[in-house]
């Protein structure tokens, strides 16, 4: 089977404004795909293209295989999708809600529904209302896992969650995933780095990098050199050392493109005088943060020229 | 099938507390409805009103439920749980119908069964009508709530789109009628026939299920808006407008099977007095030649008239005024009213007047019943019937009709003066399968006989007929009570009678055709 998930050229507008602009996206099979980025970029609204909650302007995503304009039950039967914003029928027991979803999957796993309710601590007999919005979570997690699906969406699914339940959650979707593909909306980066495979930076609509963590973070580093003299950033500063800082003795930047002997050359190009390199490994967080502020200031400079 | 049923299942428990509010709502009407009748007293009267009470809740407790129904599932929106699950749309919308069979037409046939058995009608002869009464009720308070359910996501949006409907509707007709509407010429009523039910049908079922099948909210709502305000400009309003002109209208003479109707062209006969002094407007009368009508059998009809005068056309190229037959001691009469204000500018010209009628022919046989049983007894044409005391302690005679026939008739007690035209038959859109009482109070001690009038309409005669050069002054029905206005006592109302009072001046001569 092909990528599970896979949009082309995928734009959804509201009104003028773009939520979703030319978007390309290819989530490898058997993947756990963080889609990340500030608020208002776009990771909703594109999940919820993704799953024919809202209709795309233009362009073309496919989910399992299907236009996700034509996502029948077939589909949705091999697809859990769990969201912050999910309005469960609260009239429901915890009990009654996963028999009631069960004939409606035909891999329904009475016993691995069992299990997640006994690991997520599910009161069977609790009525979704009387839950609190952590405990709803869980329980939406519980039916979204319990027929083994081929594919898992879930949007924003640790946001309000405190670290005891966020922890329970990760343990239990990872635990039960099995081989399925995961694709993750969040804030949380740190949460996200130590589960996922890949990662996907979101920013006003527009993917920014799509790539595995392990190339992602291998190719970042965090660099500080020391000069002896005076301290100035060169005219020709490369494009891919972000937020250069110059305090003398010290020039830092953030090399997006880290190769050990390549960069060494690099620097010493760029600054003979240089006196100590010191090169340091940066966290997700870190990352995005230099990838988005960087982006900021370019749109920036683009304003005022 | 399966997933049909466990849904089905699932809205029943769901909705428990709501479905047997309904449940003691039908229950209620059906009971107090059926306890309103036959006996006629202040008891039978506070259960008709707890009837007509339940009958203004009933519909809204319907309406309350479908809409909660459809929002267990609700299609709009991007936040419902069931949006994402394995759902086949059809198999949705069946448990959705499958619901509503069983907890409303079910218990509305039951209803009417209950209700009609109790009154004393039969059941088994009116089930062809029992069934047409589900497809009506579900045309009515169903389909349309249904539609407008899917496309909504709460009450408030459900209940606010209905009135946004009713609202439109009402604006429509009130478009349609101010562009046929011109000095006292009122031409638009209620469209409520066969073609509007099937319309309302089929707009209905075609949102649902175009919601149901492609879950396209934002089009959905945006067609059916414009279906509702493309409603009556489309079936009504343009017809109105494309109605044939004045010069298209030909005089052609009717007879058909014997029966002849034209304008009076021998001696015309007095014009009767018109009885409503206090009105703006004016009775103009013309004498008809009705031949052919065989005896136990009545002619009677409305039309469309227009009058043109000096090559104007009057009340306008689009209008038409109301006529109507009216049979007073043996003549029939085409009775049109005017406005005064207009009358007084055109009387003294000559006119043409050009009507396009719709004659009908209708029994007219008496039926007398003699003594009549204190007991509830059946009156051909006027329904159950049943002579008591009302609580004034007056012999009343009051009736009530069932499905079985659509009765008409005139109805005379004896000792009199107590005589009523009555068209005793159950509202096509209501609740309840039976009529509202008819009721007539004797002066007497007691009530000797009932004559009964059947009107069974016989045969319909649609025909055109024309009048040229005619003073309408001449068919003028004199006032009777009118202050202002003194005896003309040296010129009679009579044209005939006129034209000799003013023998010498000449007058060029009515044409009849």
């Amino acid at each position: 089977m092909g990528s599970p998930i896979v949009c082309e050229d995928l734009c959804k507008r509201f009104g003028r404004v773009p939520a979703v602009d030319h978007l390309n996206l290819n989530v490898p099979e058997g993947s756990i795909y963080a889609l990340v980025g500030p608020n208002g970029a776009g990771k909703t609204t594109l999940i919820k293209v993704l799953v024919n909650l809202v209709r795309p302007t233009s362009g073309r995503a496919t989910l399992l295989g299907c236009d996700s304009r034509k996502l029948s039950a077939a589909i949705f039967a091999r697809l859990g999708y769990v969201s912050e914003n999910q309005e469960l029928p609260e009239w429901m027991t915890v009990s009654y809600f996963l028999g009631y979803l069960k004939p409606f999957y035909s891999t329904w796993d009475d016993t691995l529904a069992g299990e997640l309710v006994r690991q997520l601590d599910l009161p069977r007999d609790r009525k979704l209302s009387a839950l609190s919005r952590g405990m709803k979570m869980k329980a939406a997690l519980a039916s979204a896992l319990a027929f083994h699906p081929q594919l898992i969406l879930l949007d924003e699914p640790f946001g309000g969650l405190d670290p005891l339940v966020r922890d329970e959650f990760i343990e239990g979707l990872l635990e039960r995933a099995g081989d399925s593909t995961i694709l993750i909306s969040s804030h949380d980066l740190a949460e996200v780095e130590s589960f996922a495979s890949h990662v996907g930076f979101l920013d006003a609509g527009r993917m920014q990098l799509s790539e595995e963590i392990t190339t992602l973070t291998g190719r970042f580093r965090q660099i500080e050199i020391t000069v002896n003299g005076a301290v100035s950033l060169p005219q020709n500063w490369p494009a891919h050392w972000l937020m250069p800082e110059a305090s003398a003795p010290l020039i830092r930047f953030i090399d997006s493109r880290f190769e050990e002997g390549r960069t060494a050359a690099e620097i010493r190009q760029m600054f003979p005088n240089v006196a100590n390199v010191s090169i340091s490994r940066l966290a997700l967080r870190e990352i995005f943060v230099a990838l988005a502020k960087s982006r900021r200031n370019k749109s920036a400079k683009e304003i005022a020229a | 099938m399966r997933q049909t049923l466990h849904i089905f299942r699932k809205d029943v428990r769901s909705l428990s507390i709501q479905i047997g509010t309904v449940l003691l709502l039908f229950i209620g009407h059906a009971v107090f409805e059926a306890r309103s009748w036959p006996v006629y007293n202040r008891e039978t009267m506070l259960n008709n009103s707890l009837a007509n009470l339940l009958s203004v809740l009933l519909p809204l407790g319907i309406f309350f439920l479908i809409a909660l129904l459809v929002f267990e599932e609700a299609l709009p929106g991007d936040k419902k749980d069931c949006l994402t699950r394995p759902y086949h749309r059809w198999n949705l919308l069946a448990a959705k119908v499958l619901f509503i069979v069983v907890f409303f037409n079910i218990l509305f046939f039951l209803s009417d069964c209950y209700i009609l058995g109790s009154q004393g009608f039969t059941v088994a002869g009116v089930l062809p009508h029992l069934l047409l009464r589900q497809v009506i009720f579900a045309i009515a308070y169903i389909l349309p709530s249904l539609a407008i359910a899917s496309l909504t996501a709460t009450l408030a949006q459900f209940f606010l789109a209905w009135f946004c409907v009713l609202l439109g509707l009402i604006a429509e007709l009130i478009m349609v009628a101010s562009l046929n509407h011109s000095s006292g010429a009122i031409m638009v009523s209620l469209p409520i026939g066969t073609r509007f039910l099937i319309t309302v049908a089929v707009l209905s079922a075609a949102i649902a299920i175009w919601q149901y099948g492609w879950r396209q909210t934002g089009k959905a709502r945006i067609a059916a808006a414009c279906l509702v305000f493309a409603y009556f400009p489309f079936f009504y309003g343009f017809s109105a407008l494309t109605r044939k002109p004045f010069a298209e209208i030909s005089a052609t003479p009717f007879n058909a099977k014997g029966i002849h109707i034209a304008y009076e062209s021998g001696p015309t006969p007095a014009i009767p007095r018109e009885s409503n002094p206090q009105s703006r407007s004016i009775a103009i009368l013309f004498p008809l030649r009705a031949q052919g009508i065989a005896p136990g059998t009545l002619l009677r009809g409305h039309g469309w008239a227009v009058i043109r005068a000096g090559g104007a056309q009057w009340p306008t190229p689009r209008t038409r005024f109301f006529a109507f037959v009216e049979k007073i001691e043996n003549q029939y009469w085409q009775k049109v009213t005017l406005p005064n204000a207009d009358f007084e500018r055109v009387k003294q010209q000559p006119v043409g007047i050009q009507t396009s009628w719709n004659f009908e022919i209708v029994s007219d046989i008496t039926t007398q019943i003699i003594h009549p049983d204190t007991r509830p007894f059946f009156m051909k044409d006027a329904g159950l019937c049943l002579i008591s005391t009302d609580p004034l302690e007056q012999p009343v005679l009051a009736c009530k009709a069932g499905l079985d026939a659509e009765t008409e008739a005139t109805v005379r007690i004896h000792p009199g003066p107590g005589s009523a035209d009555i068209q005793v038959r159950p509202s096509v859109w209501g609740l309840s399968p039976v009529s509202n009482v008819f009721s007539l109070s004797a002066p007497g001690p007691d009530i000797v006989s009932v004559d009964v009038i059947s009107r069974r309409k016989l045969a319909a005669l649609p025909q055109k007929m024309s009048l040229s050069n005619v003073h309408l002054a001449d068919y003028a029905a004199p006032r009777s009570f009118s202050r202002s206005a003194t005896p003309k006592a040296s010129v009679p109302a009579h044209p005939a009678a006129r034209a000799q009072a003013t023998a010498g001046k000449q007058r060029e001569p009515r044409k009849l055709r």
